[in-house]
């Protein structure tokens, strides 16, 4: 998630091979520093959703990224001030993969069902950022909360722009819809990923489509839609099963 | 100040010594006091910040009486958060009960919920952000009450148009999206306001099991009604 193209290290030393080799090593103090700073980043995730955000410890993530206490302490202020900094870093990128995938396709339903399968494959793929980002936020502290609010409000403008640029005012629904059904997706992402199966998240697309879409295409439209990507992920489990075997 | 008697009882507290009153009333009433301030301290500066220390200063009672009941910050918490999930739940089951249609009980005890955390914001405080940040046998009460308003607002087959086809998901969808649009007006202290988002919150849970007109018809309805009075209708 934080690339790093950190040289290929030996093992002498009892280094670990994320660190940097001690010493003069010909690269630049900004590469250093910036790598310091992503390696830190990349470990509150990691300890994050193993320790939970109330036990986690500066010490833990010092230990996690390899870096020293005085490290740490020049790059961040302390432990919310390292977990909002990931946070941030997540989120952005969360953000842009479903921006993304939102906006190279056409229309509302189109779009929807791209940025929610972005969405959910990324929280499949990555667990532990997913556990930071979706359960330990909440614990997190009123900043934490307050960017995951944030966050809320942009996943649900994604949905209202595109719709009212489809449909006519007439035919929106109420104005608290869209922030409501990207709360539902929360909640169904949240349970999952509270209980270890963050990566059956996939599998619900055809589902979590339909409650998206429903109040913008109507039921017809949403069933036909359900019935077909229904179709469409059971031919990628079957491929995929096919693929396993092999 | 208000007048303090000599020896520095709180005006909740009861008195000391022999005051008539039965042994099992004075302990159920100190229980009950430190429940009640959990939620305060609670809701006031978050669960993580709270301290056995605070919780036994705004009930007046000694740090003896509360390990007499509690055995640290979490249990007094858990039994805190296990009495309002269960006033919470109640309310809405009893409002939601009172219905003759479906439609009109997920009217009624979805407007119950929302009027019942407006008027309670401690409550709504505790049951519905600290929750999330008391660790995990918190988490898991809190995955039970959201199955149990599911199950609540589940929409027996015989009380739904038979065309719906709306997927298993859409009543966990439903239930959470309430939650959080509930979540983000508690964390910005709007609290106030959850009643008058009856209309549209009752419309996204109708919508997926009665259809558009049923749900818009219901949404007008409660619009007009509660334009007339300041509380949601009933």
């Amino acid at each position: 998630m934080f690339p790093s193209d950190v040289p290929e290290p030996s093992k002498k030393h009892g280094r670990e091979p994320h660190q940097l080799p001690a010493g003069r090593h010909g690269l630049s103090r900004q590469f250093v520093v910036s790598n310091q700073r992503e390696r830190i980043l990349t470990a509150v995730a990691e300890v994050c959703s193993r320790t939970g955000y109330v036990a986690m410890s500066v010490e833990d993530i010092v230990v996690a990224s390899g870096v020293s206490r005085r490290t740490f302490y020049d790059n961040f202020r302390g432990k919310e001030d390292v977990y909002l900094a990931a946070f941030d870093a997540v989120t952005e990128q969360a953000l842009a993969r479903v921006s993304a995938a939102y906006g190279a396709a056409d229309g509302l339903a189109q779009r929807t069902r791209e940025g929610l399968a972005a969405f959910l494959d990324f929280v499949a793929e990555e667990p532990e950022i997913a556990d930071m980002c979706v359960v330990e936020v909440m614990a997190a502290g009123p900043a934490a909360i307050g960017r995951r609010n944030r966050a809320m409000v942009a996943f649900a403008d994604l949905i209202e722009r595109s719709a009212a640029a489809e449909l006519p005012k007439s035919g929106l629904p109420p104005a608290l819809t869209a922030e409501t059904l990207v709360g539902g997706i929360y909640e169904v992402v949240y349970s999952r990923v509270l209980q270890g199966s963050g990566a059956e998240l996939p599998t619900l697309l055809p589902d979590l489509l339909y409650s998206v879409l429903l109040p913008y295409v109507g039921q017809e439209a949403a069933t036909s839609l359900l019935k077909n990507e229904r179709r469409r992920s059971k031919r990628r489990a079957g491929k995929a099963a096919g693929s396993g075997t092999s | 100040m208000e007048h303090r008697p000599t020896h520095n009882r709180g005006p909740h507290q009861l008195p000391a010594g022999r005051h008539g009153l039965p042994r099992a009333f004075v302990v159920s009433n100190q229980r009950d006091r430190i429940l009640d301030a959990v939620l305060q301290a609670a809701s006031r500066g978050g669960y993580a910040a709270m301290r056995i220390e605070d919780v036994i200063a705004i009930a007046g009672v000694s740090r003896r009486t509360f390990y007499d009941h509690f055995t640290n910050k979490e249990d007094a918490f858990l039994a805190s958060y296990d009495l309002v999930l269960d006033q919470l739940l109640t309310g809405v089951s009893s409002a939601f009960a009172g219905g003759e249609t479906w439609t009109s009980r997920v009217r009624r005890g979805l407007g119950a919920f929302l009027n019942l955390l407006a008027a309670e914001p401690l409550l709504a405080r505790v049951c519905v952000v600290e929750a999330l940040a008391a660790g995990p046998r918190a988490l898991e009460r809190r995955t039970r009450a959201m199955r149990a308003f599911q199950e609540l607002l589940m929409p027996p087959p015989e009380d739904v148009p038979a065309r719906t086809t709306a997927p298993p998901v859409t009543i966990e969808a439903i239930v959470g999206g309430i939650y959080e649009v509930v979540y983000s007006r508690v964390t910005t202290d709007r609290t106030e306001e959850l009643p008058s988002l009856l209309p549209s919150l009752l419309h996204s849970a109708l919508l997926p099991f009665v259809g558009p007109e049923i749900a818009d018809a219901e949404y007008q309805r409660v619009a007009l009604s509660a334009g007339h009075r300041s509380a949601p209708a009933h």
